[in-house]
């Protein structure tokens, strides 16, 4: 499997964490990225139309606590799931690379 | 101008845009589109973030209709109807110019003439471009179904 783009890892994390609309998406990814990456609606949907044409992300029902007709949730699919297992691999796997080059994260640094 | 009238101005401009979008897109992710705008624009408490958030969405806009537009195969149907209208179009001149064409006596405007002709050459390459656009789209609308 190629590497996978940052908005589709970003919006797969997202998603990891439980259902999502795609606003909470947007949000989780600013978090995620601490406000590094800010993606607009279009980037998110334009994602998670392909993810949903690919069956990694599915449509799931809206919470009962949400009356807005215009809000869709989404889920991730067991397939989903294991596109991104196979992702925080490659990634893992990477961060070794760079450990062996003494190339450490900065957070770990000192 | 007072805030509510800009947001709600705002809001409309965003919604036209959004009508430019390919229709399979728009009519799937459009209202969700329009609500996120209309809650980030909410979210923004301050001028620059009012201005960092217009030059967002103005930018993620531009590049959702690029994806979008692409995605559908129309540009490069487009693309290759001009190229084939241009390749029939020269090949109806290399033919034309095996024939004389003789000018009435005392025509006084020749290079009138000259300029409907190719007045004519351009709207039938036009229409040729469109016809085989439109084609090739119901073609490839029947083959996924």
């Amino acid at each position: 499997m190629p590497p996978l783009t940052p908005a589709v890892v970003h919006v797969l994390l997202a998603l990891a964490a439980g259902d999502r609309h795609g606003y909470a998406i947007l949000k989780d990814v600013q978090r995620q990225s601490g406000n590094r990456l800010r993606f607009g609606p279009g980037t998110i949907y334009s994602t998670l139309q392909r993810l949903m044409e690919s069956g990694w992300v599915e449509e799931a029902p809206a919470p009962q606590t949400d009356v807005d007709e215009r809000r869709r949730y989404y889920r991730l699919t067991r397939i989903g799931r294991e596109a991104l297992r196979e992702e925080v691999d490659r990634l893992g796997a990477l961060l070794d690379v760079a450990r062996t080059h003494r190339i450490q994260p900065r957070a770990s640094r000192g | 101008m007072p805030s509510s009238l800009l947001s709600s101005l705002e809001g409309r401009l965003y919604r036209a845009a959004l009508t430019l979008l390919p229709a399979a897109f728009r009519r799937e992710h459009g209202a969700e589109m329009a609500r996120d705008f209309d809650e980030a624009r909410q979210e923004a408490d301050t001028t620059s973030a009012f201005w960092l958030l217009r030059a967002g969405i103005s930018i993620d806009l531009v590049r959702t209709l690029a994806v979008q537009w692409v995605r559908t195969g129309l540009p490069l149907i487009a693309i290759a109807s001009i190229l084939l209208s241009l390749a029939l179009a020269e090949g109806l001149a290399a033919i034309a110019r095996r024939t004389s064409v003789r000018m009435p006596d005392g025509l006084v405007h020749e290079d009138a003439v000259v300029v409907l002709f190719m007045a004519e050459i351009l709207v039938v390459l036009i229409a040729m471009t469109i016809f085989i656009s439109l084609w090739v789209g119901r073609l490839m609308r029947h083959g996924r179904r």
